[in-house]
């Protein structure tokens, strides 16, 4: 090809060339001389390369402000900055990966970055499947996006609790439930929400080009009118009410199904009659929240005038069930019902503008309800209860000052075990937020437990096991098993040459009836169907037929021990080998 | 709205500077090619994605052609206010660019460096933070 003059082209078109570039190669380009280094340098292609290489960005950015300003220049600064997060989040998660010691230090380093670190961590989820070492990097990226959302969550709430209660937001101090459940769910984040409800508005408008002309009553009915018909909030009577799915704000936006209960609707009505010019907020009646609506100062719910001194109509509102007000009346007579000697004072607590921290811990309180009472699968992307649970436990304890000591201790107890089973790397969340609610916490348990949390996971792999000297221990990690007696698949993630439970233990299974007795190899195993650990006497293991084996059977905790799977030897590959070298 | 114009407006030729016959002779088969395409949707400045580099094939066939006649075409495409001829030249020589290192594009293209040592080592240090990736 006969060359011509690249440099002939005007700066406008080379510029233009430059937004087809990726932004590696207009760096490359940079290198050449003197006018592509000008031109590949301008701060709008660098924006451009910012809004189209990164979603997610820290809080601390002011991204959404920083787009909208004009005189923000230092696009191809910010852009370093971020990709130096995004390097530094792929060597930590590197680290999480390749060696059992000190996770927790290393997805700390990450959860640090904030949501720097997000478009990393689910890109790494989401192209885990071309490394050899998938199950491994698919799981500690899950682990690591589970600790960053959280770490979210609780700031949130934390920053509700010590700051002024007014000055939330309900549909942020809600959402962060969402964040326990969300995983690498690409849509319902908290951004997403007010995405999503914004969306709600501009769809309103558009099917009520007159809304803004309307009074503030009719406003009101429009906007319940409008959500209820197009089945965005509410559950319909052939769905289970106490189903977990209906307890989150980001589901109820971004589900297929939409169907939520009461408070979450209330949350979403509210927000749209926000919009249009209306003060409202959920009322803390019981058991059933409504929404109360308040026309703008000045005037009454017509619209007229409303004479100096007298007092704000209030506008029940109750969007689940149907469009039209509910009479204050009506609301009164409830609380009568409910229990007789409550005072004046009583109603007009119950019937006031809630605050967002009282809505949150009735979510809260919902959910565990849920957990109680349900047994209908979520519609959509399956909902982890234990990860559901977990945000109730948080959300409780941060927020709910005002409970027995005896329940606060009861929450205390089941986040902590939570904690210790589930979520070890949440240690610093632990050591910030929870330790210093208790008191003398350097003596209390909860101390040692997190205290003892972090040495594990320090001093990982503690006893290191090599096969010499192990002979008797016929099966390896990765080996796919059936338990003779009880039938569970398994895989082996551990081993013991003899019994090494307590004797507690070992009395109350019946160890020593067994054949072998505790003298003889232990395994540990993860169970395929629920995901629970057990501990397996050698002589109940029946290797499973290689053809019987579905390794995409076993969740996604599989990542925690194994690499990938092998389909020439047929067994897990092993990620453990720092504890068992041998394996 | 040609009739509007009367007369002379048919009749009378139209200078177009700059763009010579070979040029304008590629120009004109594009769009007798693409006279039946879609209008270009107006992309959504809020919704900001990344731009493809994906050209059909015709127009593959049709941008193979020394890199003179490119550049021309690229011209003559802009100076006509022809936006999807444009971006058809811009994406091929974006597509000539990418995945190359400095000194190969200097090479693609001709470039002449004429960085001083100074500026040459600012630029590296400058960029260095894209090395790692």
């Amino acid at each position: 090809m006969a060359q011509g003059e690249l440099e002939s082209l005007p700066d406008e078109i080379l510029r233009s060339v430059c937004f087809f570039l990726d932004w590696h190669d207009a760096i490359s380009l940079q290198s050449t001389n003197r006018r592509f280094r000008d031109v590949a340098n301008e701060h709008l292609l660098w924006k451009y390369y910012c809004q189209c290489s990164f979603r997610y960005w820290a809080v601390s950015h002011h991204i959404f402000s920083k787009l909208a300003d004009p005189s923000f220049v230092q696009w191809k600064q910010l852009f370093k900055y971020h990709h130096e997060a995004e390097i530094r989040t792929i060597s930590a998660l590197q680290g999480v990966i390749s060696s059992q010691r000190a996770r927790t230090p290393k997805i700390e380093s990450i959860v640090e970055l904030g949501y720097d670190a997000k478009d990393a961590l689910l890109q790494s989820h989401a192209r885990a499947s071309e490394s050899d070492d998938h199950l491994a990097r698919r799981y500690w990226s899950h682990v690591a996006l589970g600790c960053l959302h959280r770490s979210l969550a609780v700031q949130e709430w934390a920053a509700l609790k010590d700051g002024e209660q007014q000055d939330g937001s309900f549909e942020k101090s809600v959402g962060a439930l969402d964040l326990f459940i969300l995983d690498d769910a690409r849509e319902g984040d908290i951004d997403d929400i007010f995405q999503r409800l914004d969306d709600y508005i501009d769809a309103i408008r558009r099917a009520h080009p007159d809304i803004e002309g309307q009074s503030p009553q009719q406003k009101a009915v429009t906007t319940a009118e409008y959500l209820i018909s197009n089945n965005l909030v509410a559950i319909p009577e052939d769905r289970e009410y106490h189903n977990i799915e209906h307890n989150f704000l980001g589901r109820a936006l971004f589900s297929q199904e939409k169907n939520s209960l009461p408070i979450i609707s209330v949350i979403i009505y509210c927000y749209v009659v926000r919009q249009l010019g209306l003060s409202a907020a959920p009322c803390g009646f019981p058991l059933h929240v409504h929404a109360v609506v308040y026309p703008p100062p000045g005037v009454d719910l017509e619209g007229n005038d409303l004479p100096s001194g007298a007092d704000r109509p209030a506008l029940y509102m109750d969007p689940f069930r149907s469009s039209n007000p509910v009479p204050v009346s009506f609301l009164h007579e409830q609380l009568n019902f409910l229990a007789r000697q409550l005072t004046s004072t009583d109603h007009n607590v119950f019937l006031s503008a809630s605050t967002p921290r009282d809505i949150t811990i009735r979510c809260a309180r919902n959910i565990v309800n849920s957990l109680q009472q349900s047994t209908e699968p979520s519609s959509g992307r399956p909902i982890d209860l234990v990860s559901a649970h977990y945000a109730a436990l948080w959300a409780l304890i941060l927020l709910n000052t005002s409970i027995t000591p005896l329940r606060h201790r009861q929450h205390l107890l089941l986040l902590m075990h939570l904690f210790l089973e589930k979520f070890p790397h949440d240690a610093s969340l632990v050591e910030k937020h929870i330790l210093p609610l208790i008191e003398n916490p350097s003596l209390s348990d909860h101390a040692q437990m997190c205290h003892s949390v972090r040495k594990a996971d320090m001093d990982a792999p503690g006893r290191v096991k090599p096969r010499l000297g192990n002979a008797d221990v016929k099966f390896k990690v990765g080996q796919v098993f059936r338990h003779k007696r009880y039938g569970y698949v398994a895989v082996v993630t551990g081993w013991d040459g003899t019994c090494d439970a307590d004797e507690e233990w070992i009395l109350r299974m019946g160890v020593d009836r067994l054949d072998g007795g505790r003298r003889q190899a232990f395994y540990n195993a993860f169970v395929q169907e629920d995901k629970s650990m057990r501990y397996v006497a050698g002589e109940n293991i029946e290797p499973l037929p290689a053809h019987e084996v579905v390794p995409e059977a076993f969740p996604l905790e599989i990542g925690k021990w194994f690499k990938r799977w092998d389909d020439i030897k047929k067994v897990f590959v092993s990620n453990v080998r720092d504890e068992y070298p041998d394996d | 709205m040609i009739d509007d114009l009367g007369e002379a407006a048919t009749s009378e030729p139209i200078p177009i500077q700059n763009i010579n016959e070979a040029v304008l002779r590629k120009v004109i088969e594009w769009c007798t090619y693409h006279k039946g395409d879609p209008p270009a949707t107006n992309d959504d400045d809020n919704d900001v994605r990344k731009k493809t580099t994906d050209i059909d094939e015709w127009d593959q066939k049709f941008m193979q052609v020394d890199q003179e006649m490119l550049f021309e075409i690229i011209l003559a495409a802009n100076y006509l206010d022809i936006k999807a001829l444009l971006d058809v030249g811009c994406k091929t020589v974006a597509n000539m660019i990418k995945g190359k290192s400095p000194e190969e594009i200097r090479k693609t293209f001709n470039i002449q460096n004429d960085f001083t040592p100074e500026e040459e080592d600012q630029i590296r240090r400058e960029n260095e933070w894209a090395e790692d990736r």
